[in-house]
């Protein structure tokens, strides 16, 4: 049950104290969050920068260099732009070796028909004034080989071309972009049931390219409301599941689209802030990789760095992107009230796992609680889903129906997906009688 | 109608049709196993992908024998 008498702030957010911060205050939490970040992005520059990593037990562990280099020119410039005093001008120098070696200038003449991302760095950190004449050109080269459109790409990754694009020749996309965000996760709903994270992903980095990562004003394809709806359903899938690296994304689409943060959206950030406390920098899930304890010195700091950068970097860029202006603290859990029996019927109905969103949801005042009835709605959803429980999922949306909370995706999915397996079993249950007679 | 009124007569119709027959899909999980209808609680889906389209995905971490994350905090922030 609730813990409704403990007004506490969630573990490790003595801070800021929700609703009571000053303006001032939070954005000092969220330039402190974020310098955390660039922190990590000089080490992982020191210890990944050259090489990648090599050393993961299975193949998907491994990468090249130029991941963690593209990743951390993204840190770099969204830091850059929003919290210019968060310390990125030593990362920034250091980075420019690396986006601009030999192996680079290889990579980029190579493969013309991903030179685009291939040259992400470069870029990123022409765009901040760390300009090179001579890496643009051979760029200019490859960009214009017969072979430039040979790798096909899905549409959120078309944006993110467009995106790069845009700022190497410094001009805005135009109409285009928004003939391929109809196509993506900005256009239309994903499966919030039982989509990949692939698709999960997909949601989430489609607002980053089409708004570059929140500086430009586009015209959506729908309603932001809707996106923001399917939004608060990934990150409760993600919090769930202990993802926090698709957490953090799935949060970063209120500043992206500059909207209010829901009181789900706000638990979310809460729940990341107070891990990451807790932790120390933000992992991305409940456990780390034990192959750690069998290495020492620089072996293990490379694969404590190669499994954990990209988390931090997302918590980073999260806190840089929640400083725009107009933004109000991501902190503050505030909206409709719902009746305190339907919070604590909600939350019966989910099973405890011991996933960090249930300590931070104990340690919530009741008026706080109070405002999460739809991501907790979201979450028994999710849940009763996953463990095949129809008949807890009939419930939950007549308690939604009830409740004025049968609006979203989630719940009009859920009705769709019974009426299917509905017309299945009944359709097996047909054919079985009429074979018995 | 709005979309979100249209997603809430969804669920409206669903509720009021009353198609879903709970002894015919306990039957069914019966005799079929309960594991088709349900879906692996530890995992979010599955990542596709080549080194470019990578860019942004995490990379996999190996959780089996898991440790506590805050064990490496050194490591990760030097501190």
């Amino acid at each position: 049950m609730p813990n409704l008498q403990d007004r506490t702030a969630a573990p490790g957010c003595n801070r800021i104290a929700a609703g009571a911060a000053n303006p001032a205050e939070v954005a000092q939490d969220l330039r402190r969050r974020l310098q955390l970040a660039v922190r990590i992005a000089e080490r992982t520059l020191q210890f990944l920068g050259k090489d990648g990593f090599d050393g993961a037990e299975v193949p998907d562990g491994n990468f090249a260099a130029e991941k963690p280099l593209a990743e951390t020119a993204m840190l770099l410039y969204v830091a850059a732009r929003y919290a210019p005093d968060a310390g990125t001008a030593a990362p920034l120098r250091d980075l420019v070796p690396y986006a601009r070696s030999e192996q680079m200038r290889w990579d980029v003449v190579r493969y013309p028909s991903v030179c685009l991302q291939l040259a992400t760095p470069h870029i990123l950190l022409s765009a901040l004034g760390h300009v090179d004449q001579d890496f643009d050109e051979l760029l200019a080269r490859s960009w214009s080989a017969s072979a430039r459109a040979g790798h096909e790409v899905v549409p959120y990754r078309e944006l993110e071309v467009l995106w790069l694009h845009a700022l190497w020749r410094r001009e805005r996309p135009g109409p285009v972009c928004e003939e391929i965000a109809r196509k993506t996760a900005l256009g239309n709903p994903i499966d919030l049931l039982n989509g990949t994270r692939d698709d999960a992903y997909a949601h989430t980095h489609a607002p980053m390219y089409a708004t570059n990562f929140g500086a430009w004003q586009v015209t959506l394809p729908r309603p932001s409301g809707e996106f923001l709806d399917e939004a608060g359903s990934v990150l409760a899938r993600a919090l769930v599941v202990e993802d926090y690296d698709l957490a953090g994304e799935a949060l970063m689409a209120w500043p992206l689209l500059s909207s209010h943060w829901s009181p789900a959206a706000a638990f979310g950030f809460r729940v990341l802030a107070s891990l990451e406390d807790k932790v120390g920098f933000l992992p991305a899930g409940r456990s780390a990789s034990g192959r750690i304890r069998r290495l020492n010195g620089h072996d293990k700091t490379r694969c404590a760095l190669a499994t954990s950068y990209h988390t931090a970097y997302v918590m980073g860029m999260l806190c840089a992107v929640s400083l725009k202006d107009g933004m109000a603290s991501p902190f503050d859990i505030a909206g409709a009230a719902y009746q305190m029996d339907l919070i604590e019927m909600l939350y019966a109905a989910i099973p405890r796992t011991g996933a960090h969103w249930e300590n931070a949801f104990q340690s919530l005042d009741a008026r706080e609680q109070m405002a999460l009835a739809p991501f907790l709605l979201d979450v028994a959803l999710i849940r009763s889903s996953r463990s095949g429980d129809a008949a807890r999922m009939v419930h939950l949306l007549q308690t939604a129906i009830t409740h004025g909370m049968a609006h979203t995706a989630l719940c009009s999915q859920s009705a769709e997906y019974l009426s299917r397996l509905g017309a299945m079993v009944d359709g097996r249950h047909t054919v079985s009688r009429l074979s018995r007679a | 109608m709005s979309n979100a009124a249209n997603r809430e007569e969804i669920v409206r119709k669903f509720l009021g049709s009353k198609v879903f027959d709970f002894n015919a899909f306990g039957k069914f999980v019966a005799e079929n196993g309960a594991s088709i209808a349900s879906a692996s609680e530890s995992e979010f889906g599955f990542v596709v992908g080549n080194r470019f389209i990578r860019y942004c995905i995490p990379p996999v971490v190996e959780v089996e024998q898991g440790i506590n994350p805050a064990a490496i905090r050194n490591e990760v922030t030097g501190r």
